[in-house]
């Protein structure tokens, strides 16, 4: 039965190191979150397992945490990302970095999230789509 | 301590680790970001109930066991709203390719939207005779 907790552990252990792959490719900052979600549940998995492994109970309030610490961010992410264009979804190669020079950011005054405007500007236009 | 409760509740905490992998299958493999939302809800909402049920038959501790209740609960009510967050920006980032949507009917609800709002604009710019832009 421990043997089947140690297993359990080391898959979880494994299966982390696809979902990091996809943490540090991208390639949008939306698709990290999704990643870091999963990275999240899995913490609670490892949690759990050691909870089952030596009986302690003081890690209980570690689940709490990180089941309230996965919403937060998540959803912080997807309420404050910005409007990314193509090129800076990803860290640039060397070579790309010297082919454009000085990264344009055009889109810096692109608005955070189109519902910001709705919730900054007094008087819609006219009424609100929601 | 009852011997076979603990039994099942290893069984449940290998199936949510299991979960747990076919979840960086999933990660690895999909190509588009709803897909990959599809996977990454299954450690989120299911893995979670089965592991911390399985903890719970471990333990056999009624202190720890309404905690875990408190954890599944607390995911089960933040998972759809953090989905819901991330798909919406999704979509209205468009951070998405637009192949990948089989069937589109947030698009078709916003033109309805629009449509809906536009006639009401003109209606009331009648009444008061005063000429407004249609909303965009």
């Amino acid at each position: 039965m421990i043997y089947v907790l140690y297993i359990s552990l080391a898959a979880i252990l494994v299966a982390m190191g696809p979902v990091l792959h996809r943490l540090e490719r991208g390639p949008g900052n939306l698709d990290r979150a999704v990643a870091l979600d999963v990275i999240t549940s899995a913490s609670v998995g490892v949690v759990v397992i050691v909870m089952a492994l030596t009986g302690r109970i003081d890690l209980l309030p570690l689940l709490v945490v990180f089941t309230s610490v996965g919403f937060i961010s998540s959803t912080t992410i997807a309420r404050f990302s910005p409007a990314e264009s193509i090129g800076e979804r990803r860290v640039l190669t060397p070579e790309e970095a010297a082919r454009t020079e000085e990264p344009e950011f055009q889109d810096s005054d692109a608005p955070v999230h189109p519902d910001a405007d709705e919730i900054i500007d007094p008087e819609p236009a006219g009424g609100e789509i929601r | 301590m009852i011997e076979w409760l603990q039994v099942i509740g290893v069984a449940f905490i290998a199936l949510g680790a299991f979960l747990i992998v076919v979840t960086a299958i999933g990660m690895r493999r999909l190509h588009s970001l709803f897909a990959r939302m599809h996977a990454s809800t299954k450690p989120q909402v299911l893995g979670v109930i089965v592991m911390c049920g399985g903890l719970a038959c471990v333990m056999q501790d009624s202190r720890v066991s309404y905690t875990l209740l408190l954890v599944v609960i607390m995911q089960l009510v933040v998972a759809p709203i953090s989905a819901h967050m991330l798909g919406r920006a999704v979509y209205r980032l468009k951070q998405l390719d637009p192949e990948v949507i089989v069937l589109d009917e947030y698009a078709e609800d916003l033109a309805r939207a629009v449509q809906h709002l536009n006639e009401a604009g003109e209606s009331e710019s009648v009444a008061s005779g005063d000429p407004m832009p249609p909303p965009t």
